[in-house]
């Protein structure tokens, strides 16, 4: 019926619900643990603002829990249904960090986040206090766990290809939890999330101040996210910085690619601030070039090149022909109860990934020509353009929110007066963070494509065969029932953020009178 | 007041979400729809001279 690749259909829904998803994790990650530094500050001093700022901020938690969870449920619908094979292949290690997070998700964090909302005269303060430390733990190991997943789709280690059963099997656990990739993206993400909960608390308390309403709790607020978020912000550019090594030293191409770096960059290698890359010509135009700062960040030496898209190219390409013995194997013997990988193919099985990129231009891939084999080396460039801007508009918007929460704490610690526009400012970079968080998204994971798994197995090689028509119609479900919810969201946010905290929760008001008010 | 309003909202956005992720699971990702893979069936796919693209 319809004549559209399943391959691309299924990659649209995944990054729609991915990308949806992930509207909502940054902030749950980031305002638990704000609120448990909120909590604590009402522990250690029994200053009742600080339980009424907690109580306040919790609510727009709540909200936000509410509404993201279960969410991110619909991509494991299709793993099983639009990427069968993928699943199959690697199922056996994908899926045990994977399940990990579910139990996390559902039985830790979901059991504390209740315990958070109907504990609070039902615990002694420091066993609420505990109860909000544990949600923030929990809602990061979460984290934690998907990320060990999805990091092994970057950089698949501690596994190997079994031909019996054609699938990657764990050879080692240790080397899928300790993965550098996983470790220097858990933080790098992690701390994006405390970014963007410190700029919700900074922008919603901003909006307070300008209208002169709970000033008491928007005031405490702002200067707790403002000095978080400075934390923060910092954080993240620095172990941005480590995820930039990490990339550098498992994938290439996509570093290449980031720069628009054609050709091999020397030692030490420059980075391209700004320049506009010509795909058509191989070249970036009007760049403007930082010596040294590429060859520290993706080699941390100032004596070691930094490869580009071409070179790399023509490695892919012998990648393939070294793939191909493997691959004619696997055709014969591959599947069968008895298949053993013959020693000579042991160097083989190791690129036949790459020579799987071949079945997209031929089926018969034994017969590939030299331009075949050619072109699907050339399939191994992610989009240029989409990776440069992506990546220099997250890096901006990073160094954008040290600025600015480097500002205001410096405003709010030296009790300054505070001008209007500085706090219109902060109440309209809300959405930045977000913003930032979708884009590093897109550079990691758009970035990895061709490959659903890198250098083991294409994207197109994952999917189901399945009717086209079926993805289109979930797809069309998936957009209905977002849109719903993201309006329900929405609506709810702003609505209780419009109330603002209860009349003897804005902390304007004395003890006595809200003791009567109790 | 405001406490129990807001408890109604977010249980009726649960039970939505709650009937609009069942419904979405049994009109396109209930086991049947699931295809299976076998290893005879993965080597197929994955090297079989008449697997086509576009599928």
């Amino acid at each position: 019926m319809l004549d559209i690749d399943v391959a691309t259909l299924s990659r649209l829904q995944f990054a729609l619900t991915a990308l949806y998803h992930f509207l909502f994790v940054p902030l749950t990650l980031g305002l638990s643990l704000l609120l448990a530094i909120m909590e604590s500050v009402y522990v250690m001093t029994g200053r009742v603002v600080w339980r009424d700022a907690t109580k306040f901020w919790g609510t727009l938690f709540g909200i936000n829990f509410a509404m993201g969870v279960a969410t991110g449920v619909t991509m494991e619908f299709q793993f099983g249904t639009n990427w069968a094979h993928y699943s199959y292949y690697v199922g056996d290690i994908f899926g045990v960090p994977l399940a990990i997070e579910g139990l996390m998700a559902f039985f830790l964090e979901a059991t504390f986040v209740g315990l958070f909302f109907f504990g609070w005269k039902r615990l002694s303060k420091v066993q609420h206090l505990a109860v909000t430390w544990l949600v923030a733990l929990g809602s990061n190991f979460s984290a934690l766990w998907i990320l060990v997943a999805n990091s092994w789709m970057l950089n698949p280690v501690g596994a190997r290809f079994n031909p019996q059963t054609m699938r990657m099997e764990l050879t080692s656990f240790s080397e899928v939890l300790f993965n550098p990739v996983a470790q220097s993206k858990f933080v790098h993400t992690v701390s994006a999330g405390y970014v963007t909960g410190a700029m919700f608390v900074m922008s919603i308390g901003a909006y307070y101040m300008l209208r002169g309403r709970h000033v008491g709790i928007a005031r405490r607020s702002v200067t707790v996210a403002a000095s978080f978020g400075l934390a923060s912000a910092l954080s993240v550019v620095v172990l941005g910085d480590e995820s930039g090594y990490t990339t550098g030293l498992n994938q290439k191409m996509k570093i290449a690619a980031i720069e628009a770096m054609w050709e091999t960059e020397p030692a030490p290698a420059s980075f391209t601030l700004f320049g506009l890359p010509d795909i058509a010509d191989e070249t970036t135009k009007y760049g403007v070039r930082i010596p040294w700062v590429l060859g520290l960040i993706a080699t941390r030496s100032l004596d070691t090149p930094v490869e580009g898209i071409k070179p790399l190219v023509a490695n892919a390409e012998q990648r393939i022909r070294d793939g191909l013995p493997a691959y004619a194997w696997l055709e014969k013997e591959g599947g069968g109860p008895t298949a053993e990988l013959p020693a000579a193919l042991e160097a083989s099985i190791s690129n036949v990934g790459y020579a799987f990129l071949l079945k997209r231009i031929r089926p018969d891939i034994e017969n590939a020509t030299d331009a075949q084999i050619h072109e699907a080396a050339l399939s191994t460039i992610p989009d240029v353009p989409v990776l440069f801007w992506s990546f220099r508009i997250m890096v901006a918007l990073g160094f954008y929110f040290i600025a600015l929460f480097g500002a205001y704490f410096y405003l709010v610690s030296r009790r300054g007066q505070i001008q209007p526009w500085f706090r219109k400012l902060a109440m309209y970079s809300l959405p930045l963070p977000w913003v930032a968080a979708e884009l590093g998204w897109i550079v990691a994971e758009y970035g990895r494509q061709p490959w659903i798994i890198d250098g083991v197995l294409p994207t197109f090689l994952g999917v189901s065969k399945v009717p086209a028509s079926n993805v289109v119609f979930s797809l069309l479900g998936f957009v209905l029932f977002y849109t719903v919810l993201a309006v329900i969201d929405l609506v709810l946010i702003v609505k209780y953020v419009r109330i603002g905290p209860s009349a003897e929760h804005d902390g304007s008001i004395k003890q006595p009178v809200q003791a009567t008010a109790n | 007041m405001i406490k129990r309003s807001l408890s109604r909202e977010i249980g009726a956005a649960l039970a939505f979400k709650a009937v609009a992720l069942t419904l979405i699971y049994l009109l396109f990702f209930s086991g049947s729809r699931a295809p299976v893979v076998t290893p005879s069936e993965m080597a197929g796919f994955l090297t079989d001279s008449r697997w086509e693209s576009k599928h």
